[in-house]
């Protein structure tokens, strides 16, 4: 039988295999999952210091908690629930005593709503994971914040400058459609 | 009606605020009328604003390597703790009022908050008040499915020292503790339960 490619794993097998003590499984975790742990203290302002700091320190923490995250718990709501709270310890510790816009940041921590565009954005960071070439190279050319001039990415993708508009549009179309193809967890 | 390639390429323009204000109104009055066609809109918009949220949204090299080393350096230390013979559970956090404010009204700065943790083995509810000059008095409880005795061992998670050792009689406990980041180890017949990180206050 065809092996499927790693990054098509599900987080149950994947953390089978951590535990079994294979590096390629757990770095394969981080993988999938390492933009979605580290804009959560990134969109509440932390430095990239401290949101590096969250970041590892939510690992270190998944590493302990890797037998529990065998069973129910999806992975992805467990690193969102975790990190919503190691990102909050960390506003904390650095204004005791909230100003009201940091009252206003750390409210939003930690509610459904936030979990809800947390977890949208983790099906399209996946989806965008599957979107097929010249698509996924285009979108994250035209969307980086430096992006280059229609001209360079143009050549850069062998692609006639008039079609980057219609590619793209279709390109964002099949991502979504891809999104709602997409079991919702693990 | 059907959504058309050239309505998706009009749809992404919208999104992305490239449309010229006449062409964007004709475009708005349509999705105001063809629901099929609005929601096709609804989903293009969440990805442009996914993918210009995406942007620089990525941890450095030296964190993700660092990550990644994590089970590496871990799995000594793990085997040894799996061939003890201790059961080990980590409990997980069910609600913070401090994270959830309006499940109780309590709110981080204020006198108190409630944490509750759960694991198979058991249910942990604890409760933080301010007490005597620095400290907080944590009181908890341990609800399990047999009564009886538990032992607590409160380690630092910054130094990972032994701040205190106590015990619970009936899974009733009360410590006070200084502000830090602790992780407390429930410890009865061969089962420990980990709960923890517990911010203070």
């Amino acid at each position: 039988m065809r092996k499927k490619p790693e990054s098509h794993a599900s987080d149950a097998d994947l953390v089978a295999r951590c535990l079994a003590g294979e590096d390629g499984a757990w770095s394969t975790l981080i993988d999938r999952y390492a933009r979605l742990v580290y804009s959560i203290p990134a969109r509440h302002g932390l430095s990239r210091q401290d949101s590096d700091d969250v970041f590892q320190d939510v690992w270190a923490l998944a590493v302990k908690h890797l037998n529990t995250l065998r069973d129910g718990q999806t992975v992805a709501a467990w690193l969102i629930t975790t990190t919503q709270r190691e990102t909050w310890r960390v506003l904390r510790k650095r204004t005791p005593t909230p100003t009201s816009e940091a009252a206003e940041v750390e409210a939003e921590i930690g509610t459904h709503a936030e979990f809800e565009l947390l977890e949208g954005r983790q099906r399209l960071r996946e989806a965008l994971a599957r979107l097929g070439e010249p698509c996924r190279a285009l979108l994250e050319a035209l969307f980086r914040e430096d992006r280059p001039s229609y001209d360079v990415i143009a050549e850069q993708l062998s692609m006639p400058r008039g079609s980057i508009g219609p590619t793209r549009a279709r390109c964002l179309h099949k991502l979504t459609e891809l999104v709602e193809e997409a079991p919702k967890g693990r | 009606m059907s959504t058309q390639p050239n309505d998706i390429e009009r749809l992404v323009s919208l999104a992305l605020g490239e449309l010229e204000p006449a062409a964007a109104q004709e475009v708005r009055r349509r999705l105001e009328q063809e629901p099929a066609l609005r929601e096709t809109y609804e989903r293009l918009a969440q990805g442009v604003s996914f993918l210009r949220a995406e942007t620089g949204a990525a941890p450095s090299d030296d964190a993700l390597q660092a990550a990644k080393r994590l089970l590496r350096d871990a799995r000594p230390g793990a085997m040894e703790r799996l061939s003890d013979g201790l059961r080990r559970l980590v409990a997980s956090l069910d609600f913070d009022t401090r994270l959830t404010p309006a499940m109780a009204g309590i709110r981080g700065g204020a006198t108190a908050a409630q944490v509750a943790f759960s694991s198979e083995a058991a249910d942990i509810d604890l409760e933080i008040t301010q007490g005597e000059g620095e400290t907080w008095m944590i009181a908890g409880q341990i609800d399990a499915d047999e009564e009886g005795d538990w032992s607590i061992t409160i380690v630092d998670r910054a130094s990972e020292g032994v701040v205190r050792e106590i015990h619970a009689r009936d899974g009733a406990f009360r410590v006070e503790l200084e502000a830090g980041s602790y992780a407390l180890r429930l410890r009865r017949g061969g089962l420990e339960i980990e709960v923890g990180p517990l911010q203070i206050p």
